[in-house]
């Protein structure tokens, strides 16, 4: 059978693109607006130009292109892919405009790094930034986070639409049965962690930091946004060491924690049952995994400069904290990382790579895979340890019990596989610029599993090859690699035109 | 001294004297002191306390003003134990070399053309989807 997606599809697909663009803009017209209120007058008008701009090519395609029918699959996964790219030329647009970046490339890259939550930047005198854009730029974290596109999925799309472009944002499990509610409910729980998480952010800024009201008001959204997103962008260039308090970062690695776990398990904790957490086969691969790396970077730091109790706890638990739930923020001057042993920078660089729950804002490989993959390994030495005669089967734990069957673990391996082959690739373009090996991996891996965490590879003079390769990566690690695949196929077969046979 | 050289020969540097020249960037006050965060690029925290009698810098770093421009002297700290374990300079002296001063903003009239520009095009393609939007339905 032969898939050819029609002329309908095409015009269907430009027409939800046109949508979204046009959602986009709202939030331009927003910002617009904020920066009016603080009086900043530049980024209003750079704001304003991107919203005009988004509104306009959003009306062109709405009016041009009608929605003819219900989307398929790969159609809907071709939309998020090219969602992801949309949002990100149009994102960096007043970045662009603000002076701030070196070129459109760098702020594709901020803004790309914003939608997937990586957190690697190459702003320009980020103390000097408007806060307008500061804002915005966080704003890109919690949009790319909850999922740009569940926001019109939640309002915008019928059912069976909402289906596809719920899985092309690499969302592997709905919450609730109708897909429209899970996206309401993922929004939902943002909004009510928002309001408390900013609040205790506030009230710590204000009253443990020292931050003057305005300050403690603005640093307390921005800040939650990028460690419940998981994102890892801050206000101030110099992280989180600007706030010089334990109890901020306590509060930040909370908020870091609970992004960094699947939605399900919120709405199972919060709706069912509480004791899912020492049960699901996520918490307990998360508590193996940082376990282990703790031990690691614990025995690689031992004897270092870092051993005294606060030193090694405060400082190489955060940042392995912030590794692994993918957020990328640092309580260390900048590039103080490459100063570490080596195995301490590998036991960083594993935690990047394995990431945090599925249906979270994390990226990486994800617990749940971690866990089905030692779970395989379990049922592989069970079998050849029975007798043939012996029929075995594994089970795992996740919300329910579940048989561990053979399609479950050719996906599982396929996205494993498929983000080992993302962090070599990006290491050894790394390496081929003339960068040495851990670095490059390092980066890679910080790239690809959407962390943010850097070892001062990513600045804005770093070769543009290399930024094209981080920007890529972003993009696909944040789709897990599987929503470019259908996209591209997609693709040929719109441009071939090859109706021979059509399935929908 | 440039931070960036501190933060890199942070081993060598540790626990000696340090003269360094940053911009202000933001001040943190607490019970026993006050931080005062500087930056020439690269960017540190220096620990003033609340019994030395150090005139604090004014204007910060931020999208309005430059930040008062500072000579610090004090005691440099890879891993803090007062400050559990961060990375800081403890100051000894302060001078002001250099007031921070506003910026003023202005908007080129190049921008706000493209911005009328821009609002024009937004209303023909607000027209174009509304006549659109009309045939459709009249079609079907």
């Amino acid at each position: 059978m032969i898939f050819a997606p029609t002329q309908k599809d095409f015009s269907s697909l430009l027409n939800v693109l046109g949508r979204l663009s046009l959602i986009l803009s709202a939030f331009f017209l927003g910002m617009a607006i904020v920066a009016a209120i603080l009086g900043e007058q530049n980024p209003f008008y750079d704001f304003l130009i991107t919203a005009l701009l988004g509104a306009s090519c959003g009306l062109v395609f709405m009016g041009v292109f009608r929605q003819e029918k219900e989307f398929s699959y790969a159609s809907a996964f071709l939309a998020v892919a090219l969602s992801w790219l949309i949002a990100s030329l149009l994102g960096a647009l007043p970045l662009y405009l603000s002076g701030h970046f070196a070129s459109f490339l760098d702020a594709f890259f901020e803004a790309m790094s914003g939608f997937a939550t990586t957190g690697l930047s190459l702003v320009q005198d980020l103390d000097h930034l408007a806060v307008s854009l500061n804002i915005w730029r966080h704003l890109m974290m919690f949009l790319g986070g909850q999922g740009i596109i569940i926001v019109a999925v939640a309002f915008l799309f019928k059912s069976t639409t909402a289906l596809g472009f719920y899985l092309g944002e690499a969302r592997d499990e709905k919450i609730l049965p109708n897909i429209i509610n899970t996206s309401r409910f993922i929004w939902t729980v943002s909004i009510v962690y928002f309001i408390l998480g900013s609040s205790v952010l506030f009230f710590l800024g204000r009253f443990a930091v020292g931050l003057n009201i305005k300050a403690a008001l603005i640093h307390s959204v921005c800040i939650f946004m990028a460690a419940f997103d998981t994102g890892g962008f801050t206000p101030q260039a110099m992280n989180i060491l600007y706030y010089h308090s334990w109890a901020w970062e306590a509060a930040t690695l909370v908020l870091m924690l609970l992004g960094a776990f699947n939605f399900n398990l919120h709405y199972f904790v919060w709706m069912k049952k509480k004791t899912e957490i020492g049960k699901n086969i996520e918490t307990r691969s998360f508590l193996v995994s940082f376990t282990f790396l703790t031990l690691l970077l614990n025995f690689a730091l031992f004897n270092k400069s870092y051993f005294s109790f606060w030193p090694l706890y405060r400082n190489s638990l955060y940042q392995l904290v912030s590794a692994h739930t993918g957020c990328g923020f640092s309580n260390l001057p900048l590039y103080s990382l490459r100063q570490w042993p080596q195995a301490a920078l590998l036991a960083i660089i594993l935690a990047m790579g394995l990431g945090g729950g599925v249906c979270s804002t994390t990226g990486g490989i994800k617990l749940m895979r971690l866990g089905l993959i030692f779970k395989s390994l379990q049922f592989e030495i069970k079998r050849w340890f029975y007798p043939p005669s012996l029929k075995i089967s594994q089970k795992y734990h996740h919300l329910q019990d579940f048989i561990l069957d053979e399609k479950r673990m050719v996906w599982v391996f396929s996205i494993f596989f498929l983000y080992l082959i993302s962090y070599f690739v990006g290491s050894l373009v790394g390496v081929l610029l003339g960068y040495p090996f851990l670095p490059a991996l390092f980066e890679s891996v910080s790239a690809a599993a959407n962390v943010g965490l850097s070892v001062g590879i990513t600045t804005p003079s770093m070769p543009s090859l290399l930024k094209i390769v981080y920007i890529f990566q972003m993009w696909s690690g944040r789709l897990e690699f599987i929503a470019i695949g259908v996209s591209l196929l997609t693709l040929s077969s719109l441009l071939r035109h090859r109706r021979s046979e059509k399935i929908y | 001294m440039d931070i960036r050289r501190l933060l890199q020969k942070s081993a060598f540097y540790d626990n000696k004297v340090v003269e360094i020249e940053a911009e202000a960037v933001g001040l943190l006050r607490r019970k026993d002191g006050v931080w005062l965060n500087v930056s020439d690029g690269f960017s540190i925290g220096v620990w003033i306390r609340g019994d030395k009698k150090i005139v604090l810098p004014t204007r910060f770093a931020g999208y309005y003003q430059e930040g008062d421009w500072l000579y610090i002297k004090g005691i440099f700290h890879a891993a803090c134990r007062q400050h559990r374990g961060e990375t800081d300079i403890h100051a000894e002296q302060i001078k002001l070399i250099r007031r921070g001063r506003k910026k003023t903003e202005n908007v080129s009239s190049d921008k706000k053309s493209f911005a009328a520009i821009m609002l024009a095009i937004f209303l023909v393609c607000a027209m174009f989807f509304s006549y659109r939007q009309k045939l459709w339905k009249k079609k079907s």
